[in-house]
This record gives structure tokens, sequence and C-alpha cells, in this order.
């Protein structure tokens, strides 16, 4: 496009209605652009926004042919062949669309929308939040149609199903819903369809946010529904009978329902042997287990029950708690969040500096903090042990939820002793036991062929 | 809503909470032997309490550390009361591996202690019991030369992580109490003694004791016989003598196994079979494999004149290492079952049938 | 049958242990404790049969909804009152007993209220969820823990110190009448069947009743039964065993794992069979709650759409264990859990006549 300067005042009179009610509209975007494309007597007059459309695009299939077909008739005939054209619906509507990178094309009185946006964001991503080892490692990309085509190449079946919606919010975000029609719970798809319809929320920027809202639960501590970033995971899911939300511009999707044991599954578990992927599997649930009750354990066996461990372990304990001037919880509940804080900052900072931090807060810090007997030896082991287990966790919003759970068990613990450490335990299990995800029992067992015994088992 | 109800709870159980049974470990001291010995000036009971002190690295110490205190009074419970009042720290008896008798109190009056021991909860029943000899005191205050940071040899003894003898006897306290106060069986506790210079801590007697009896003390042979009979502990070391030579055997497998034969509803006899397994470990003259079986009949002689020894001594004192057990354990039980028995068991006939069986003369001819 | 039907039949049996039945045959040792247990054994066996059989005939239902289709509103009121009631009972004994064990065994210093807030917390908080999160909670915990109790029960049993003659003195006395009391506790072993009261809502398929599932039942709860008297003696020694007020706790501590992470097995089973216990007294809570509600009509005592009657349930329960908890003695306890246990006939004879009056009203 050339002639770039704004209205032509010579055609003013020319403009029609519509286009002067969306000019008026779109005035504050600054680089709309509204121009008439002329040869000999046939013309055709176009309006779009300049930042959000393909140039190339642009030029290759709506300017040149124009000039080469030479006939308003013939072009309109053109346009309606166009495979991206795009039925217009109100004029609401077509200023959102103007926004996302449409064109208006209006030729012999009638209005023709033809999707030309230009796309920066659907490079493929390398998977950051749960890499494996073996499997695919590219992730998926900010672009929505990139990302359905990323899993229909996946998941080649005529039954998969893609619905398009558009949220309501001041985002306008295109937003899929993906699911296997032949596997699919329908109860759980309802259930999915009716919570999107219910958002009311001002702003919604990703799928995280996305889901915090579709969770419908105040004081939710454990997510009810997984984000992934993994192809891999999202088919495995899809063929599982799950239903996928995608929003576009964001690099992860959500996927409802979801059990607990969904989270502590590693794509990697069905790329290794048998046995292998046995213990890997027992490692991270003994992780999981290490890093909820172990600073419990250490509060309730050092300050109620110390007959519990060995004699010379005993000693041990109490002679590296010699100085330290605390009482055994408050050193953990201080090198837990010493080490949350470590974890959080390690998040925040660029990772060019990251590893001075852990240096520094880990080695440094924690020797310090000996040497100055502020916390004992033994505590240090016991919290890099927590630490450590907490990234077993395949799923990182599942690790989040257990770093806080543990501060519970903690608190009980410290409360009631090494009893309290078990009837907190049964607590937890009863709070998942009780918790649902889009209607789905959070924390049960589904063995197989067994599913109909209670009424509403999950299909498989 | 209900979030908020359970934290309110939880902050409101702090403030009833705050500081009643939290004590930390270091704010604990931990008791490892308590030592009775009966009071040396008026009635009643000295107690001694062996306690672990913490090493602030373990690496570095040199040894172990322990404190001791003693005090006397009336009764047990008393005294370790009157003791708390002398330590700073609260006493911990989570850890009580070891509770030591003076040698002289098995003869009376030790149901009157020991009954304390197993009605305070927290003190473990697999504290093992352990006859001092001269004191529990002086016995509890060794410190032998071995002993690392840590670690209490006294307990290294028992508790077949370290050393395995077949003169050590071991007696846990559910034991002690099951047997002691048993119908047909008497419990059999091992005696610790010192040596003049008091560095070394010896364990090869035993003491045996039960309800109604006067208790008796087995020597070492006996003591080993006894465990590798009743408890099967191997490696144990047999000398047998015919003219001039001498051996020893070393027995890697012992079984026995006993049954009480009776007659018109009266027990007769008790029949004993037992199986020795192993090699010969030492010789004064050279020795042939083709005559294991001779030495085998040598063996079988020796083996049941200190086996009808053994059986003897502990009969003549009315001692039972279970045989009553096992003619209660076969007979239905009836009126007057045991009082037949007891009356019985003092001259009852042992039938005993020894099998020897060497498998090699070594790795010598 | 269904898993969680036997779940429900385990899970009480496994509680049992640690609670009164031990102690209750082990008192009557020299008494007929053999031939009643295995009476006992046979009567819970009958009783589970009868009881699925019933249930059968109405799959989905529970007895509150029958109870109201086919019986007049006196009968169903004063029948789950009496229910409720019972079911109350069975989860205070347990709770009781625990809140004693506890501060016996493993806080000595801890005060009493702290220990029974700890429970009560939880506990109580198993009548706010649903009914069928309870079946699943109790899958998940007899997943995640009975590896261990059958570690412990093995251990229990194979090692060097239980000495097998004193249990055969004890299996001597089998020629003695059985004893009525051993006889109730050994039958209060089954007593987890009661519950499907409750939760036959979820049974939504008949309930096969073959051979097997009996046999898996009866052997089950005689190797239970026979695990719960003869282990205490096996290692306690037959003679003065029933001076121990909780056998299986002392016995338990009597047990040495020589190259354990920890040496003393008796915190490792008291943190355990803690779990199990509070599993049963949530399963009986819970049925409590749902009868009393159900009896009382309380589904309509509602507050801003929240329903109001499971709060009040807790409170209420809560309150009155508090108040046992203070005032009971160990004593007194244990008396009072034998005459429930006795009472245990006339509470299968009412449930056999409600059976009764609904298979009839139903056959109209």
């Amino acid at each position: 496009m050339k002639g770039m300067s704004s209205l032509n005042p010579q055609s003013d009179n020319q403009i029609p209605h519509l286009f002067a009610r969306l000019l008026n509209k779109l005035q504050v975007a600054g680089d709309t652009i509204h121009t008439p494309i002329e040869i000999d007597e046939e013309n055709a007059q176009l309006l779009f926004i300049k930042s959000v459309i393909d140039g190339n695009q642009l030029q290759n299939t709506i300017i040149k042919p124009f000039f080469e077909l030479a006939s308003e008739k013939r072009f309109l005939q053109y346009l309606d062949s166009l495979p991206n054209k795009i039925e217009i619906v109100d004029e609401e509507t077509l200023l959102v669309e103007l926004t996302r990178g449409m064109l208006l094309i209006n030729v012999q009185q009638r209005y023709v929308l033809i999707d030309i946006k230009k796309v920066n964001t659907d490079s493929v991503q390398i998977t950051s939040l749960e890499p494996t080892i073996y499997g695919p490692q590219g992730g998926l990309s900010e672009s929505l149609e990139t990302n359905i085509n990323l899993l229909r190449q996946r998941y080649a079946e005529p039954s998969l199903a893609v619905e398009i919606t558009t949220l309501t919010d001041r985002s306008k975000s295109v937003l899929a819903i993906l699911y296997d029609k032949e596997v699919v719970d329908t109860e759980v798809l309802d259930t999915v369809r009716k919570r999107l319809g219910q958002l009311n929320n001002p702003l919604i920027q990703s799928t995280a946010d996305l889901e915090l809202y579709l969770n419908q639960e105040k004081f939710a501590l454990f997510p009810s529904t997984l984000l992934t970033e993994r192809p891999d995971r999202i088919v495995y899911n899809l063929a599982g009978g799950k239903v996928i939300i995608m929003l576009d511009g964001s690099p992860q999707v959500t996927m409802a329902p979801a059990v607990f044991f969904d989270f502590m599954v590693s794509m990697d578990d069905h790329y290794h042997n048998f046995w292998t992927s046995i213990s890997t599997t027992f490692l991270r649930y003994a992780g999981l287990f290490t890093c909820t009750v172990l600073p419990a354990l250490y509060v309730a066996i050092i300050s109620y029950n110390p007959d519990v461990i060995r004699t010379e372990l005993a000693l041990t304990v109490a002679g590296s708690r010699i100085g330290v001037p605390y009482p055994s919880y408050i050193e953990v509940i201080f090198m837990l969040v010493f080490i949350e804080l470590l974890t959080e900052a390690s998040i925040r900072l660029p990772k060019a500096v990251s590893a001075t931090a852990t240096t520094v807060g880990g080695l440094i810090l924690g020797t310090a903090v000996v040497e100055a007997a502020l916390a004992s030896n033994i505590m240090i082991i016991v919290v890099s042990l927590v630490a450590i287990s907490t990234f077993v966790i395949p799923i990182n919003e599942m690790s989040f939820s257990v770093r806080a759970t543990r501060f519970f068990l903690l608190l009980y613990a410290t409360l009631f002793g090494l009893a309290g450490v078990i009837i907190g335990f049964v607590g937890i299990i009863m709070y998942l036991a009780n918790k649902e995800s889009f209607g789905k029992p959070y924390l049960k067992f589904y063995w197989k062929n067994r599913s109909e015994e209670i009424k509403g088992g999950l299909k498989k | 809503m209900r979030v908020f109800t359970l934290a309110i709870i939880l902050l409101l159980s702090t403030v009833i909470q705050s500081g009643c049974a939290f004590k930390d470990i270091d704010k604990r001291i931990l008791i490892v032997a308590i030592g009775i010995d009966p009071a040396e000036n008026s009635e009643g009971y000295k107690v001694t309490l062996k306690i672990a002190l913490p090493v602030a690295s373990v690496k570095q110490a040199s040894g172990p550390r322990f404190a001791y205190f003693t005090e006397e009074s009336e009764t047990v419970g008393e005294s370790l009361r009157i003791l708390e009042t002398h330590i700073d720290k609260v006493l911990e008896f989570g850890h009580v591996k070891a509770i030591v008798i003076n040698e002289e109190l098995f003869k009376d009056g030790i149901e009157d202690f020991m009954d304390y021991f197993t009605r305070r909860a927290d003190i473990q029943l697999i504290a093992y019991v352990i006859a001092a000899r001269p004191s529990a005191e002086e016995i509890l205050k060794i410190e032998p030369d071995t002993e690392a940071a840590s670690t209490v040899s006294l307990l290294n003894f028992f508790d077949d992580t370290g050393t395995e003898s077949p003169y050590i006897t071991t007696s846990f306290l559910f034991q002690f109490r099951r047997d002691y106060l048993g119908k047909g069986i008497d419990s059999f506790v091992p005696i610790i003694e010192t040596n003049e210079e008091k560095n070394e801590l010896i364990v090869n007697k035993a003491i045996v004791s039960g309800e109604g009896s006067d208790p008796i003390v087995l020597d070492q042979i006996k003591t080993k016989y006894y465990n590798s009979l009743f408890k099967s502990k191997a490696g144990m070391d047999y000398k047998v003598e015919d003219d001039n030579l001498t051996f020893m055997l070393y027995i890697d497998k012992v079984k026995m196994s006993y049954k009480i034969i009776e007659e018109d509803k009266k027990p007769t006899s008790i029949k004993i079979n037992a199986k020795f397994v192993g090699i010969i470990g030492q010789s004064n003259h050279a020795l042939s494999q083709d005559k294991l079986n001779h030495y085998n009949e040598l063996s079988e002689k020796a083996i049941k004149e200190k086996m009808t020894d053994f059986f003897k001594t502990l009969q003549e004192a009315g001692l039972d290492p279970g045989f009553g057990l096992r003619y209660r354990a076969t007979r239905l039980n009836s009126d007057g079952l045991y009082e037949k028995w007891e009356e019985a068991y003092k001259d009852l006939p042992i039938d005993i049938n020894v099998t020897v069986k060497l498998k090699s003369t070594g790795a010598l001819e | 049958m269904n898993r969680f039907l036997y779940y429900l039949i385990f899970i009480n049996m496994i509680a049992n242990i640690i609670a009164s039945v031990p102690r209750i045959l082990i008192l009557e040792k020299s008494n007929g404790a053999i031939i009643a247990m295995v009476l006992g054994t046979i009567a819970g066996l009958l009783i589970t049969y009868i009881t699925i059989k019933f249930y059968n005939a109405f799959p989905g239902k529970n007895l509150m909804e029958l109870l109201k289709i086919y019986t007049p509103k006196w009968f169903s009121i004063s029948v789950l009152i009496y229910f409720a009631a019972n079911w109350y009972i069975a989860g205070s004994i347990t709770l009781v007993t625990f809140t004693f064990v506890l501060i016996r065994f493993l806080t000595p210093e801890m005060p009493i209220i702290t220990i029974a807030i700890s429970l009560l917390i939880v506990v109580s908080s198993s009548l706010l969820i649903k009914t069928k999160s309870i079946l699943y909670m109790i899958e998940i915990t007899i997943v995640i823990f009975s590896p261990l109790i059958i570690f412990f029960l093995m251990k229990s049993v194979f090692n060097d110190v239980f000495e097998i003659d004193f249990v055969k003195i004890a299996l001597m006395h089998i020629n003695e009448l059985p004893n009525y009391s051993a006889f109730t506790a050994s039958t209060y072993l089954y007593i987890g069947i009661v519950n499907m009261a409750v939760f036959n809502t979820f049974f939504m398929k008949r309930i096969k009743l073959g051979i097997l599932p009996l046999l898996i039942l009866g052997a089950g709860g005689l190797f239970v039964i026979s695990l719960t008297y003869f282990v205490p003696i096996g290692i306690g020694g037959f003679d003065k065993i029933d001076d121990l007020i909780y056998p299986w706790i002392s016995t338990s501590d009597s047990i040495r794992m020589k190259f354990g992470i920890i040496e003393r097995l008796t915190f490792f089973f008291l943190l355990v069979f803690l779990a199990i216990a509070i599993l049963s007294i949530s399963i009986h809570w819970h049925g409590a709650c749902r009868l009393l509600q159900s009896a009382l009509g309380l589904e309509k005592f509602k507050w801003k759409g929240h329903d109001l009657s499971p709060i009040f349930c807790a409170i209420l329960f809560s309150f009155v264990s508090f108040l046992l908890i203070l005032y009971l003695s160990e004593g007194q306890l244990f008396s009072y859990t034998t005459y429930f246990f006795n009472l245990l006939p006339v509470f299968f004879g009412i449930s056999m006549v409600v059976f009764l009056v609904i298979k009839r009203r139903a056959a109209k």
C-alpha cells in the first residue's frame, strides 16, 4: 500500500455509511486505514487496521487481482470464492474482527470481510515447564490455529471435535474446546460449556487465568484442571476422554476433568520400560510423601516424641541442636520460608543470574546458618530434602499446592505432635476425596471395568 | 466459610496448647539405662540413672559422654521423682534400653519394682533386663575402652547387631515379665560383671528366677547350653575329651525338641531330642576324615553328659526352661493340671537323646 | 461383591484390634473365649448375609428412604433415632479409646483436651463432606496403609519372641462353654456391614453373594479375630496377660525391628491404626449424622442456601464426646463398652424386625 496518508478528502462523499460509522469508532486506533482502489470506472473501498494485517497477503490476494480482473463484478465473484472470507454478523462483532486483522471491502454496495491477519506468534516453543528425556521436545505455540494444527497432526481422528467461541471479556480472545466425540464424557463437556458461558470476568489473559475462573471455587488449594504445554500429554488426555480448552495467545492449554493422579504422571512414564516407569512412579510418590510429611515429622519427633528414633540418632540430633535458640517449629518455618524464597527468587530472576542466587542462598547462607547456630545440621538436611523432593512432582501447579499443604501439616504437628501428623494427613486425604473436578471425584482410584459400580464413575 | 472456622479453631487451640507437651529434644535428657540396687542404709532401693549426653559433633568427639545420677528412696518411682528435681531438663524415659538390677534383688521382691517398669507406658518393653554383679551402680558407671561416641556399649552386647555369642542371654522386659510370672516357665537373665580394672564388661553367665522359687546362677557352660538349646544360638564351642585326644567342636546348627511323656494322666518323663551339626575346630592330635563317625559318638557322649548336668541343676532348684509350658500346651485344660505337673517335675526322669553330625575336620586332617 | 463393601467390613475389623475387643476376649481366656470366637464369627457371617440379602432387594436405596416409603412415621422416626444412637456410640467408643491410648502411650504430657480437639477437628469435618467421598477416602487410606498393616501383622507373628506354646495353652481351653461377652465382642467385628443402611445408595447393582465372598469374609474374620486374640498371648504370655489394659499396644511394643528405620514398632503401629480408627469413627459418625438428619427432618434446616444440619450434628457430636472424654475413666469406658457389646443382639434383633416389616410392606 502506497497512498497511506489518512482519508482522501475527495472521496469523502463516497464513503458508505457503515464505513463512516466504523471509522468514527476506530478513530482512536491511529493506524486505521480507509482507502479506495480504482481502475477506470471500477472501484472498491478497503478498511483495515494496518498493524494487524499481513501486507503481502493484502497485496497478493486483494489488490493485484483487482487490477488484473479490472471489473467490479468479477472482483466480487473472486472475493466470494476466497476461502478466508468471513460472515458478517453485526456491527459490533465487525469492529472486533477489524481490530483482530480482518479486511473489510466494499464493492458494488456489498460488504465482504476477509481474514488476512498477520500472526507473529505461531512459532512452536520448546517445552520449559515439563521437560522430559524422551518424547517430543517442542511444545505449543501462542497461536490458536497453529496449536489446533499441531494437535490434528498428532491426533488424526475424524471424531476430534473443535468448537470455537469467543470470550466475552475485553480481550475478546478466541477460545477453542477440543474433544474426541466418541470417548468424551458428555456430562463434563456440558459443565465446561456452562461454566464458560457464566464467565463474567473483565479480563482473561491466559489459560492459567481462565482455569482459575473455571474452577468456581473461592478457596481452592489444589488445581482442578490440568495446565500443560506438552502436545503429547494433550493427545494422551484427548484419547482418554477429556475436554481440552485452548485460548488464543497462550502456549498452554487446560483440560478438564483432572484428578489428583493426573498431576503425578510424567509423559516419560509412557516412554520407559515397565519396571523403569514403575520405579520412577514410585519414586515420585515417595517424593510427594516426603515433601509433605517430613517437616511436620521433624517437629513432631524433635519436640514431642524423641523416643521414636534410635538412641544414636536422637543423640546426634540433640547434639546438632546445641545452641539453637529457637524451638524446632520456628526453626523449620524459618528454613522452609527461606527455601521458598530461594525457589521464588530463582523463578523471577533472569536465567543468567538465577544460578548465583541459588549458590549464595543455598550454599553460603546454609552453611552460615549452621555456623551461627540458627538452625541445626539435621534441619538443613531435612529442608534440602524437602526442597528437592518438591521438584519431583511433574506438574508445577501441583507442586505449588503441595508446598502450601505442608505448612498446614506443619501447623498440625506443632500443635498436636506425632498423632497430629497422621490425623492431619488423613484430614488432607479427606479434603481431596471430597473435592470435585467438573463433577468428577478428585481423589479416587479408577480400577479397570469397575467404574460402573459407583454411580457416575469416569468413563475410561 | 469452612476455611475460616477451621482457621479460628486452630488459632484458638494454639492458645490452649501453648507450651504444654512441646519440649524440644535439647531440653530433654536421654536416659539410656536404669540401675537398681538395694538401699545401703535403709529399706528401699538405690536408683542409678545413666544419661547419654549429646555431642555437638560426632566426628570430632573423642568418646561418649555420660552423666550419672543416684538416689535412694523407698520405692523406685519415688527415687525417680526426686531425681527430677535434681536435673534441669525433662527426663526422657523412652530411650531406656537396659534395666540393670543388682543380683541380690532377684532373691526377693523383684516383682515390687518390675511392676513399675511395665506400668510406665513410656518405658519400652523391649528394654533389656540385666542382672549386675557386684552392683548395678558400678556396672553402669563403667565406660569400656571400645566405646565410641554416641553409642552405649552396654547395649551392644545384647542387640545382636554387634557381638553375637552363645554365652550371652538376651532377655527383654516383656519376656522377663511373661516368663517370670508364667506358669511352667522361668526367666533367664544375663549377668553382667566387670574386671578388676573396671574397664571391661563381661557377660557370660545367667541367672534363672521364677515366681516362688529361689534363683540360681548358671555358670558359663550351662549358660551356653541354655542359649544354644533354647535360643538356637550357634557358633558355640564344645570341648570333647577321650583318653589323650581332646578336640573342640564348632557347632553351627542346633535343634532341640522335647515332649512330655504321660502315663495314667501323670507326667512320667521328659524326652529330649537334640541334634548338633558342625565341624571340628581344634584338636591336639591329627584327625582322620574316615573316623568322623567315631568322633560323632565321642561328642554325643560328651554333650549328653553336659546336658544332663544342665537340666538336673535346673530341676533340683525347681526352675523350668519351658517343660511345664509344653505340658500345659499339649493337654486339654482341666483343674489342677499345673499342680500335677509341679508336683511331678522335681524328680521327673529326663531322657536325652543326642545326635551329632560332624561335617568335616575343618581345613586340616 | 462390591469392593467398597469389603472395605466397610474390614476397616471395622481392623479398627477393633486396638480397641476393647482383645481385652474382652483375653479377660475371658479361661472362660470359653475360643468357642465364643468361633460362634461369634458364624453369627457375624450370618448377619452379614442377611443384611446383604435384604438390601439386594432394594438396590440404590438406603434405609432412610426405605423406612420413609414403607413404614409409618412414628415407626421410622423411632427406629432411625435408635440406629443413630447406636452408630454414634460405636464411633464414640473408638474415639474415646483412642484418645486414652494416645495420652497413655504417645504424648503423656499433652492435655487430654488438646488430643480430643486434634481428633475431633478431622472427624467432625467428615460429617460435612459428601457420603460418596467417605467411600473414596476409605479406599485411598486403605491403599496407603494396608501394606504397613500387613507388614505389621506378619511381623507380629513371624518373629523369634512369639512363643507358640502360650498360644497352644490358650487353645487348650477349647473345652469350655462359650462366654457371652466374648461372643458379642467377636460378633462386633462384623459390625461394618450395618453401614449399608447409609451407603446402599451407591450400590446400584445387586451384590452377588456366592460362596467365594462369604468364604473371604469368613476366613478374613477368623484371621483377624485369631490375630486379635492369639498374638498378645503368644508374645505377652498366657498367665498375666489379662493385667494389660491395652494388650495389643503392649504387644506392639514388644516387637523390635533390629534393622528398621525406627526400632520400636509401637509408634508405627499406633500411627497406622490411628489412621484406620479415624476412618472407622468417620464412617460411624457420618452414618449417625445422616440417620439423625433423616429422623428429625433436618434437611429443611437451611440458612442462606447452606445446609446447616451437618454442622449442627458436628457440634452436637463433638460436644457429647468432649464430655465423655473428660468424665469417663478407663475402667468405666471398658465396662460401658462391654455393656454396649452385650446389647448387640438387641440391635440386630431390631434390625431384623425392621427388615421384615419393610420386606412385607414392599411385597404388597
